[in-house]
């Protein structure tokens, strides 16, 4: 399961209390909805029909004994006893109130290091038998997409303002089961004929939100894993637009 | 779907003003006085021809309500207004599904 460091619990906690200065401007009338908007949507907070709903992320898909009982606390102090699981390895409260909501993104925070999920990245997916199937190249695919996502993705300004639900997967098996040409991006791990390890970056996929016919980018990554990279961009040498942007924060 | 607040403003009927107050998220109503309720009986119908005008003002003040916008009634015998659509009949009187019930421990 995904391992919270010191970075992560800082980024955390700091995100809650800019969150809650802003939460506090909005309901003073400092902030206009239109301003406030897309501040909460980074922070995974939405206006649904009978309610403003707060989505957390699962990292990994899975969860440890003292995360699962402090969403379940969230739920019963400030939700209505009880959340909604999604496909996508988040959980959803939908009848949060906005005024108390960076008290509960502060005890997901102080207790567990869970945050809420921005709304641009919908979810970073990979095959469900990696490091299982014999014609992988590596075997930490299946943890290398969320730690794509995690490391690579949260809080960076440019992944922040991607047409929503952009999708991400990452495979490293000469057999697609991520469904990569699919995706907005698509990462495959591979080895050429020297050895040497790389990525194939796919962007544009059929089901994009910006489809291409021609989403095939240059095969030229030298690092051999995404996890080899973290707080980098592994697409970071190829000529793809997507990655051209990446390799801006060095 | 584009959000009701987002659509052009097409009436034929009777509307009222809806929202979702800021604190808390909950869907209001608004009343002849400006004000907002949580019940939708109480709240002002607007009639077609004065619906820009209402809307106007309600969206002007969003320091209490968000996701402003008219939804069509219908005036029950007691001249109540109803929801005129399923939408807004959901919206009003909650999910179609039973919820679990909360029991704090």
């Amino acid at each position: 399961m995904y391992i919270y460091d010191d970075l992560d619990r800082q980024l955390v906690a700091e995100r809650v209390d800019e969150f809650r200065d802003q939460v506090a401007r909005r309901l003073s009338g400092a902030l206009t909805e239109d301003e406030f908007k897309p501040l909460r949507l980074m922070n995974g907070v939405y206006l649904q029909l009978h309610a403003y709903m707060l989505r957390v992320a699962v990292p990994y898909g899975t969860l440890s004994s003292d995360q699962l009982r402090t969403l379940a606390r969230v739920a019963r102090r400030y939700d209505r006893g009880y959340g909604h699981f999604t496909t996508r390895q988040n959980i959803q409260f939908n009848w949060i109130k906005l005024q108390e909501l960076p008290d509960a993104m502060a005890e997901l925070a102080r207790a567990v290091s869970m945050a809420s999920r921005p709304a641009a990245i919908a979810c970073a997916t990979s095959p469900p038998i990696s490091g299982q199937a014999s014609r992988r190249t590596k075997s930490k695919t299946r943890a290398s997409g969320p730690k794509f996502s995690a490391s690579n993705v949260t809080l960076h300004p440019e992944f922040s303002f991607l047409p929503r639900k952009f999708k991400i997967a990452v495979t490293a098996s000469g057999h697609d089961r991520a469904a990569i040409k699919v995706h907005d991006l698509g990462l495959r791990l591979y080895r050429n004929a020297s050895g040497e390890s790389g990525f194939e970056v796919l962007v544009g996929g059929a089901s994009a939100a910006r489809r291409s016919s021609r989403n095939r980018s240059s095969r030229s990554c030298r690092h051999a894993t995404c996890s080899a990279t973290s707080r980098r961009s592994c697409a970071s040498t190829t000529s793809s637009r997507v990655a051209t942007t990446s390799t801006r924060r060095g | 779907m584009t959000a009701p607040h987002e659509q052009k403003l097409r009436v034929t009927g009777s509307v009222v003003g809806h929202g979702n107050r800021v604190g808390d998220g909950k869907v209001v109503y608004r009343l002849t006085d400006g004000k907002w309720t949580t019940l939708l009986g109480d709240a002002a119908v607007i009639a077609a021809e004065r619906a820009r005008e209402a809307l106007s003002a309600a969206t002007a003040d969003e320091g209490n309500a968000t996701g402003v916008y008219l939804a069509p009634v219908t005036l029950d015998s007691g001249g109540h207004p109803t929801p005129a659509n399923l939408r807004e009949r959901i919206r009003s009187f909650g999910p179609t599904v039973a919820l679990p019930t909360h029991k704090a421990a």
